[in-house]
């Protein structure tokens, strides 16, 4: 069975960077952003109908006290009254697992087109207080208490330390300021992007500060970590017998062509610090599922939740050697990647970024993205990360008319 | 010397100033917390019962603690931010005493007096805490602070610390070292301000000192150019606007008159008129106008009329009502303030200035020589300090 994707929506990823925040004032409701993603994917499908529901957020019963969300499916797609629907959960990690649960529920042959959608509001709370939250990602009963204040971004310093040490900090420094540099450069285009109104001239100089252990952390600046950010995004996953009811032509969706989806054991630390083994077990499934190479990827999204994820991520991925990551940086990644920004540049709403993902190879491959490219092949790669390197949910789509 | 931060007492908590310079000594004596762990009290006294046991810096504290949260995290066995955020401001909570009996301060080593601007009021406090091993502050902004000392019984112990309202956000601090002053008070005096951030500018123990000695003949000035007037409302209006938008300040003269509250000033012009000899309690000053802040922090009317902050209408006195009245609120000044060209900026600005608005200029500029040459000020850097950073005069 074929698995298809089409009619994706993402909302505007809210929270500082966007003029139109203001820290002080009352937040978005998070139904709103809800309402918003199933109107947007109304307005793609020329005959809405669903089967089934997914839908994931890493931590609202935390961060907007709202747990049972599966019972949101039906408010925003009557379709879905009294049919199945799920919430699920796997931390950053939550919109790419809201995907596999979407792909499953089609392969089982229950359902023929199944709605898979993400979201997160993080600025509800002071990031202080968020840190606690997020640091659910984690084996929180034992590691909390020894953890920074600011948790996850201090994870990822220790990995940036590790990296350092066997490559040099030198060396290794510039290719992560230009890693910022282009997440900017490329939130820039997408009209939604959490810094697309981003003027600083200097981002390259910015991606360049050290590190003040004093004020925040040894390794990491503030340029190399996502912000926190509210947010949606929703996708329709189905069948060929789907893709009819739907109304849907081959030209406006993508094809699922390989998957690779994994977990490590949260309780045990990472093997080594300066490689994502997770990683680069779920993305060589991937490529074998699709027989293809890295270097035969029309696009690439990735989770550069920290620039040095980025990093870590194209080694796991295979576009650049193990403990070289940071010259394919430098030279230039021979693939497009995060064409809107990625985390850093266009945001990091937990829940929703997988879909977010999702939704950006849908629109690039399909050709009706705002900051449309011209791809050198049809097919494109989404690697959502949970924690530190603990679910990984990776997919290889293809234009549905390649 | 002796540590200024472990037993404080402040007199008049309650009042706005108050509150403002017990915040800045709460906030310290957490921040020393972090350093040491060291048990410390701050003395909170006021007359008003209600309001001193209210008091708790608990928003200030809070945001002390979310910036200083790494170093907390490392005092505390909480686990999360929020647990040990919390932990740490209750544990703080137990630093402060509240109370309406001034006995409580006999046992502190540093008393800070910030009650109404009453010269007998102040004699009456210090005589009745004299008796504590102290150094002694006065928030005083206009009586001389050897006054207060010798008839308090406090010669040498006691010197001039006098905060701009609201302390928690004023850089300046005027210093006022009487003669005869104990050099560690002095000296405890210096450091109290440095760990507050602030900019200390001496002042000599002349009624109203630098800030007020300004002030005060600034306002008389403006008294006097009212008085000329046949539209006494319009001439309150149009000097208000005229001190703010030409003269590029935060605030008019009557605004800012409205701000300090007419009855303080009232009480500081008659300081300063019994002790210089000078004319500085004008009939407009006695009109019964009051003005100040109401307890949300909003002005309350008193020679102009507000919405929020912004004045809105002018006091006719014949009609006993307020005149609305339009005007222009460029607010200049807040970009000059921060600009790096501001000087040549501002020089190039003057040249346009004429009439009244020159006139007013140059009667500032007149006051502040005056300063200098009546020995209350050292310099004239010192009295423009005070103007920049106490008043935010752009043009000085």
């Amino acid at each position: 069975m074929k698995i298809y994707f089409s009619a994706g929506y993402s909302t505007m990823f809210m929270g500082v960077g966007r003029p139109e925040f203001d820290p002080k004032g009352p937040r978005r409701p998070f139904d709103h952003y809800l309402e918003e993603v199933a109107g947007g994917i109304r307005a793609l499908t020329p005959h809405l109908q669903l089967d089934e529901g997914v839908i994931g957020s890493f931590m609202a019963a935390r961060f907007i006290n709202q747990a049972h969300l599966a019972g949101f499916l039906p408010f925003m797609f009557p379709e879905l009254k009294e049919k199945h629907c799920v919430a699920v959960e796997g931390a950053c990690s939550t919109g790419g697992r809201a995907l596999g649960q979407a792909i499953r529920s089609v392969l089982s042959g229950l359902s023929d087109i199944t709605v898979a959608v993400g979201f997160e509001m993080q600025t509800t709370v002071k990031a202080v207080y968020g840190a606690d939250i997020l640091a659910g990602a984690s084996f929180y009963r034992r590691d909390r208490k020894e953890g920074h204040a600011h948790f996850f971004p201090a994870i990822f310093d220790k990995r940036a330390g590790a990296y350092f040490a066997k490559q040099g900090e030198a060396a290794v420094r510039p290719a992560l300021a230009k890693w910022y540099e282009q997440a900017i450069k490329h939130a820039r285009t997408h009209p939604k992007a959490q810094e697309y109104a981003n003027k600083v001239e200097n981002l390259y100089e910015r991606g360049m500060q050290p590190a003040d252990p004093k004020r925040f952390l040894p390794n990491l600046n503030a340029f190399d970590c996502s912000k926190v950010s509210d947010g949606a995004a929703g996708i329709l996953v189905f069948n060929e017998e789907g893709m009819k009811k739907l109304g849907l032509a081959p030209s406006d969706c993508v094809e699922l062509i390989g998957m690779g989806e994994a977990e490590r054991d949260i309780t045990r630390p990472p093997e080594d610090l300066t490689e994502f083994s997770t990683m680069r077990h779920a993305a060589k499934e991937a490529f074998l599922g699709a027989r293809l190479s890295p270097h035969e990827l029309g696009m690439l999204e990735i989770h550069d939740c920290f620039s040095i994820s980025a990093l870590l991520a194209l080694e796991a991925i295979g576009l650049a050697a193990p403990g070289r990551g940071f010259e394919a940086l430098l030279e230039g990644i021979p693939v497009p990647v995060n064409l809107s920004g990625g985390l850093v540049g266009y945001g990091h709403p937990t829940g929703a970024t997988g879909v977010r993902q999702m939704v950006d190879i849908w629109e690039q491959l399909t050709g009706r993205a705002p900051n449309q490219r011209a791809l050198a092949s049809e097919t494109a790669m989404m690697v959502n990360m949970g924690g530190d390197d603990v679910t990984i949910t990776s997919y290889i789509l293809r234009s549905s008319d390649a | 010397m002796r540590d200024l931060f472990e037993n404080v007492a402040v007199i008049g908590a309650a009042g706005k100033m108050g509150r403002g310079i017990a915040e800045l000594f709460f906030l310290q004596m957490a921040k020393l917390g972090l350093e040491s762990g060291k048990k410390r009290r701050l003395v909170l006294i006021d007359v008003d019962e209600e309001a001193v046991f209210s008091l708790n810096f608990k928003k200030p504290l809070r945001t002390f603690a979310e910036k200083n949260i790494n170093a907390l995290r490392k005092l505390y066995d909480e686990v999360s931010n929020q647990e040990v955020i919390d932990a740490f401001l209750e544990e703080m909570a137990f630093v402060l005493r509240p109370g309406t009996s001034l006995e409580a301060a006999n046992s502190c080593s540093v008393i800070c007096e910030a009650a109404a601007e009453d010269p007998s009021l102040k004699e009456l406090i210090f005589s009745r805490v004299k008796e504590a091993d102290a150094y002694f502050y006065t928030n005083t902004s206009s009586i001389p602070i050897h006054e207060i000392a010798s008839r308090s019984g406090l010669e040498g112990r006691l010197a001039g610390l006098h905060f701009y309202n609201p302390p928690q956000v004023q850089k300046l601090i005027e210093l006022i070292i009487p003669k005869g002053c104990l050099p560690e008070v002095k000296q405890g005096a210096v450091a109290i301000a440095e760990s507050f951030g602030k900019t200390i500018i001496y002042s000599e123990d002349v009624a109203g000192f630098i800030g007020n000695g300004h002030f005060l003949r600034e306002i008389a000035f403006a008294c006097d150019l009212v008085a000329k007037s046949d539209d006494l409302p319009r001439a309150i209006w149009e000097i208000d606007r005229m001190t703010r938008e030409d003269l590029l300040r935060p605030m008019g003269i009557f605004q800012l008159l409205d701000f300090v509250g007419i009855d303080v000033a009232l009480k500081i012009a008659e300081v300063m008129e019994k002790r210089l000899g000078e004319s500085f309690v004008k009939p407009l000053l006695q009109l019964g106008l009051i003005g100040g802040q109401n307890p949300d922090g909003t002005q309350k009317n008193g020679f102009l009329s507000y919405e929020g902050r912004r004045p809105v209408g002018v006091f006719d006195p014949l009609l006993k009502e307020y005149r609305p009245m339009k005007g222009e609120f460029a607010e200049r000044w807040k970009a000059l303030l921060k600009d790096p060209q501001r000087e040549e900026k501002v020089r190039a600005y003057e040249k346009e200035l004429k009439g009244p608005s020159l006139e007013f200029l140059q009667k500032s500029r007149s006051l502040q020589k005056k300063l200098v040459e009546t020995g209350v000020a050292h310099s004239l850097e010192d009295v423009r300090a005070v103007l920049q950073n106490g008043f935010y005069h752009v043009l000085t």
